[in-house]
């Protein structure tokens, strides 16, 4: 299919003292060249896990990826050695994190940090580094770039420290950048700011953008196309204007229902009822039956596969069976 | 904070500590402990004091487990009566620590302002002593004897229960409840013992096994050096102090009540490590 | 900076007025009257008088406290069994333990921190489980014991190193061992301790995000940070030793100002012991400070605010 990213039936498992956790258990989405993607869904449903595992940073005890394939521009990075996954990290698939200032260093310049990854992969000399590191801060749209790069994190806000990553992941031209979360943890007034950055610079460097993030509005006004989480598996997948028009998955129906509307008048939220199933113990079947209007008997016995039910619009679930 | 729901945490520390083996390993050393200082006259083989110039330095054999010293006198005996005097400087000093450091801790984080400032000051004063010197210094003024040694040791570790306890009211105090209850009205002491003191109890327990080890340590130590308890009573430190110029003729004069030593202490570290993972069960990797 | 290092100076003041308080005080909570005290067992009536004004043990408490300092500083406090002024005996004594002191801290952070780095690297490996119980052994021997056992081996069985004394560097090894022992246990765990918590920190994950070797994670972005309160414990212990490095120097016959202060409890020295006291203390709160001021110069959230 040509696509930058295919991902087909991962699953990782977590094998803790309360039991084995299965935070994936057959995930799969593609990602083309030059687009993003947004990976929606609760907190706890395994959007995270994804992203660490497309990384090969599952902490290995207690984590494992157990089955599935992860093809990188035709590469299967699951049988890749630590040393190959190295050359790729960083370089061709590079990571923003949520949390800026958990991210970042405390001890180290942040100049430092940025050129420290261009200097790993490209043996290029520190100064070198360190300048292209400013000339990065300055795309990144940070104030005096020459100045910046000798700060501590500390001494950052949270908006600029979110940049001082954006630059760090993008140093190096990655061909995909993962987005886990990246304005939950800043101000709603530099969300907005930091998301049209990256929408710029993925328009301007020609990346792909796996954007993970529980918020539905973030999502909207970033992806291409969009994939919904739940329960470690992908429910729905489709382009994103298809998709909130004309949502397929009882799940994605009541993801966007449960949205306050300005323009509406209801007195109360919509809620979905019920819980995020227990990782250590899904129901059996479909892992949305619970809480699912539509639940019929096939659902609590056998899972649902993704099928494509309009044109690229995807969904797993049994009532679009026929 | 009834007696009732004070039960149910207490089940879940027991249990905890139970997984850990160490743990009990410690508990098995120290109760070991315990049961021969308090059981002395009926298990030791041997009169400690008695000497007999034909066992002299006798190597470790079937009538002497563990040999005798310069004096003929058993080891093993010796050792198990030791055991008694170790713990009686153990338990009383640190009662006094306990007594003096909580109550300090306890005024100081409760009250603030200058009585805080005032004791701080006071424990920094004594801190100021590295290691073992404060004790040593208050032996050297006052003579060495097992009460004076009781009351050196109980100073010097004051300033930790001090600190632990004053750490634990300042956390607590500020809690509403201890507030609600002074709005109410309730004496100073009533809301200290009731309500502050309660939250304090885990980490003193802690510290106060510990704190045995070190004691041990400290009174072994002082014996060693001739400041201790004073011969012929067979404190394990000062049994070591004459076994020194036997090294070559009679090791076992010396191996034996270091080991006691460092099994003790060992078991007390296990215990209190044990007891601090049980307590406050952080979230371990 | 040099504001916080002048602030903590301040507060150290009062610190080390209380400590010579005491040491001063001495003399005179003793049971019995400091005079004869002073003249020892054998004095007749006329020398401890003499010694009453001699050392002005008839002025007021007050009096005899500022006596007491300027005798340490004027060296008109005077040992009683060297006849010298104490604190000329002491300071070569201190620079002694400062040699043992020194040679047992290098001791204790080579053996204590790769320990502690290696066990939380590879937790749960046989090679955390050895040296975790090591630590604990460490910290848990007797220190005059542990000497005693060594010398056995080392001096009196295998004759490769001398039993005592201060020399060349053949008389360091054991002492150092001895003395290092027990603080390469506390440094070992608290190395453990704090690389695990680093480890499990965001930065490290995003750290190997960039592709960067895992050996350079390790050693650059963990250690630095773990170093911080790492460092701290280093010089704490090295206070420590430097101070209290009694039992090892008298296991050792080490010229140093811990087996003075016990020689001179022993014979009922007590200007000696005083000095000493208020000289060590002294030493040991500096060090303190210095411990403190190089916290705030390795942790830049401290250093730049």
């Amino acid at each position: 299919m040509g696509s930058l990213l295919e991902v087909r039936d991962l699953a990782t498992y977590f094998y803790t003292d309360e039991g084995i956790v299965k935070a994936l258990d057959g995930v799969s989405f593609c990602i083309d060249e030059g687009e993003i993607l947004g990976l929606v869904g609760e907190t706890g449903c395994g959007k995270s896990v994804t992203a660490t595992s497309i990384m090969g940073l599952i902490p290995s005890p207690p984590g494992k990826v157990v089955r599935g394939s992860i093809l990188f521009n035709g590469k299967e990075l699951l049988s890749l050695s630590e040393r190959q996954m190295r050359h790729i990290r960083g370089r061709e698939i590079a990571m923003i994190f949520q949390d800026p200032a958990s991210s970042l260093n405390p001890v180290f310049r942040v100049g430092f940090q940025v050129a420290e990854a261009i200097w790993a992969h490209l043996k290029t000399t520190i100064r070198e580094a360190s300048l292209k590191a400013a000339e990065l801060f300055g795309r990144v749209n940070i104030p005096d770039p020459l100045a910046a790069i000798s700060r501590y994190p500390h001494q950052l806000s949270g908006g600029m420290k979110q940049r001082v990553m954006i630059a760090m992941a993008l140093s190096l031209n990655p061909k995909l950048l993962i987005a886990d979360e990246p304005t939950t943890a800043l101000d709603v007034s530099i969300q907005a700011q930091i998301l049209s950055l990256i929408k710029r610079l993925q328009r301007d460097y020609g990346s792909s953008v796996l954007l993970i993030s529980h918020d539905l509005g973030v999502i909207s006004t970033m992806a291409h196309r969009v994939a919904v989480m739940y329960s470690g598996l992908i429910v729905e997948q489709g382009i994103a204007e298809d998709l909130f028009q004309n949502p397929l998955h009882p799940y994605t129906q009541g993801l966007l229902a449960a949205i306050p509307r300005v323009d509406e008048d209801k007195s109360e939220l919509a809620v979905i009822e019920g819980t995020l199933p227990d990782p250590a113990n899904p129901p059996v079947g479909c892992r949305f039956h619970p809480r699912c209007p539509w639940v019929v008997e096939i659902c609590k016995a056998e899972r649902p596969l993704l099928k494509t039910v309009e044109p690229k619009h995807m969904v797993a679930c049994h009532a679009y069976a026929d | 904070m009834t007696k009732g729901s004070a039960k149910r945490p207490a089940h879940a520390t027991w249990r905890r500590l139970k997984k850990n083996k160490i743990a009990i390993a410690g508990l098995f050393i120290v109760a070991l402990y315990v049961a021969c200082a308090i059981f002395a006259p009926h298990i030791s083989p041997h009169d400690p004091t008695k000497q007999s110039l034909t066992n002299s330095f006798l190597a470790p054999s079937s009538g002497h487990l563990l040999g005798c010293d310069e004096f003929g006198r058993d080891i093993l005996s010796r050792i198990i009566w030791g055991a008694r005097i170790s713990l009686l400087i153990q338990v009383s000093s640190v009662i006094v620590a306990l007594l003096v450091g909580i109550s300090l801790g306890a005024l100081g984080g409760y009250y603030g302002g200058k009585l805080d400032e005032l004791i701080m000051r006071f424990m920094d004063i004594l801190l100021a002593f590295p290691g073992m010197l404060l004790a040593l210094a208050i032996v050297a003024m006052l003579g060495p004897s097992v009460r004076n040694l009781i009351v050196a040791i109980g100073i010097y570790s004051v300033p930790q229960f001090a600190r632990i306890t004053r750490g634990a009211v300042l956390a607590v105090s500020a809690n509403e409840y201890v507030l609600g209850a002074k709005a109410i009205g309730e004496s100073d002491s009533s809301v200290i013992v009731r309500y502050v003191l309660p939250n304090a109890l885990s980490p003193i327990i802690v510290q106060t096994t510990l704190r045995m080890a070190t004691v041990l340590l400290t009174a072994s130590g002082l014996g060693f050096l001739g400041l201790g308890v004073q011969p012929p009573n067979p404190e394990w430190g000062t049994m070591l102090s004459s076994a020194r110029m036997y090294l070559r003729s009679a090791p076992h004069v010396a191996i034996f009540p270091g080991l006691a030593i460092m099994i003790t202490v060992l078991g007390f570290n296990f215990l209190g490590d044990g007891l601090q993972d049980a307590l406050n069960p952080r979230l371990k990797e | 900076m040099v504001k916080f290092i002048v602030r903590r100076l301040m507060l150290l003041i009062p610190v080390l007025i209380g400590v010579s308080v005491i040491a001063f005080l001495m003399l005179h909570l003793a049971p019995g009257d400091p005079a004869e005290l002073l003249a020892g067992l054998e004095a007749s009536a006329e020398d401890v008088a003499a010694l009453r004004t001699r050392f002005g043990l008839d002025k007021p408490l007050f009096v005899q406290y500022f006596m007491f300092l300027k005798g340490l500083f004027d060296g008109s406090l005077v040992s009683l069994k060297y006849e010298m002024p104490a604190a000329s005996v002491i300071f070569p004594r201190i620079l002694n333990t400062l040699k043992l002191a020194c040679a047992s801290i290098v001791v204790a952070v080579a053996v204590g921190m790769i320990a502690g780095i290696v066990s939380a690297v590879r937790r749960h490996s046989l090679v955390d489980y050895v040296s975790t119980t090591l630590a604990l052994l460490g910290v848990s021997m007797p220190v005059f014991w542990w000497g005693l056992i060594l010398i056995m081996i080392f001096s009196v069985y295998l004759r490769w190193l001398p039993s005592g004394g201060m020399g060349g560097l053949r008389y360091l090894v054991l002492p150092a061992i001895v003395l290092g022992t027990a603080s390469a246990g506390v440094i070992a765990r608290m190395t453990r301790s704090n690389m695990m918590e680093v480890l499990k920190q965001d930065y490290i994950t995003a750290a190997k995000a960039k592709g960067l070797p895992e050996r350079l994670v390790i050693y650059r972005h963990a250690l630095r940070n773990a170093l911080i309160p790492t460092v701290t414990v280093v010089g704490l212990e090295f206070g420590y030793m430097l101070a209290g490095a009694v039992l090892t120097e008298t296991v050792f016959s080490w010229p140093g100002v811990g087996r003075l202060i016990v020689d001179s409890i022993l014979a009922r020295d007590y200007p000696m012991v005083q000095a000493s006291l208020v000289l060590v203390a002294g030493v040991f709160v500096l060090v303190n400070l210095g411990v403190d001021v190089l916290y705030v110069f390795l942790d830049p959230r401290i250093r730049y605010d």
